[in-house]
């Protein structure tokens, strides 16, 4: 989670980004249908059924779903290892530019959304 | 005389399982009916982040600048995330477990946004803090 917040802040969203997506209110049409499937496949992956991916079609293609699930696959991983390792979350944005490195993580101005540095450049983000 | 000692045992270890960080913290009591989000408060969310700066690491981490040499191609403008820094121990593995993430970005193409808020609902569901 903390990770994600770095993020939100270097892609320049604001510090409260986050919390909403907490609120399920608030939350647009395609994460109101990615969000419990992603809670479903990473708390009880054996009960994912057919009707679960097709749940997912009004707003996702075929390969737009086997990416999600490729995606929430990865985070699970991400998320075992840092349990596993027990590292603690960094006290500074790791994913900030050099010079931005040494302020807050959340809140700081922006520049466009990125994925970690270790990851290339995304193509530009489209419209949903 | 030993069932006493088990019962504080236990009593002790169920106390600290809150100062435990993540793995402490899982809980079924979190799933919300809808599934859609846990519904934790900017306080708690706040409180777990603190909580996550102060864990120690399980295992030994690598320096920056043994991470560095040991996975080059990582990182290169700034400091490796704590979780390299063990995981770099295997620097292949770890390398290969994020260029998964890559090819995974590339070949796709849902929006990076949408892919980073599902990265916290996974996150979310794991009350994973890191």
């Amino acid at each position: 989670m903390g990770h994600v917040d770095f993020m939100a802040a270097v892609g320049g969203l604001p510090n409260t980004y986050v919390y909403d997506l907490e609120k399920p209110g608030s939350l647009d049409a395609k994460r109101r249908l990615a969000f419990p499937f992603a809670r479903k496949l990473s708390r009880e992956p054996e009960t994912i059924t057919r009707a679960d991916v097709d749940a997912l079609r009004p707003e996702f293609t075929d390969k737009q779903i086997v990416q999600l699930i490729f995606a929430i696959c990865h985070f699970n991983t991400m998320n075992r290892l840092a349990l596993g390792f027990g590292v603690p979350l960094e006290t500074t944005n790791v994913f900030a530019p050099p010079a931005k490195a040494a302020g807050s993580a959340a809140g700081k101005p922006a520049s466009p959304p990125v994925p970690p540095p270790s990851e290339p450049k995304p193509s530009p983000p489209r419209a949903e | 005389m030993r069932i006493r000692l088990l019962i504080t045992a236990l009593a002790a270890a169920a106390l600290a399982l809150p100062l435990a960080g993540c793995a402490g913290r899982r809980s079924g009591s979190r799933s919300k009916a809808d599934g859609v989000a846990t519904g934790r408060s900017a306080e708690e969310i706040r409180a777990g982040f603190a909580a996550e700066k102060q864990r120690t690491p399980h295992l030994p981490m690598l320096s920056q600048e043994a991470a560095h040499a040991a996975m080059p191609d990582l990182f290169k403008k700034g400091p490796m995330p704590t979780l390299c820094l063990v995981g770099g121990h295997q620097p292949r593995t770890m390398e290969a477990v994020l260029a998964q993430a890559k090819a995974m970005r590339r070949e796709g193409d849902l929006d990076p946004k949408l892919l980073n808020d599902v990265f916290w609902a996974v996150s979310s569901a794991n009350d994973c803090f890191y």
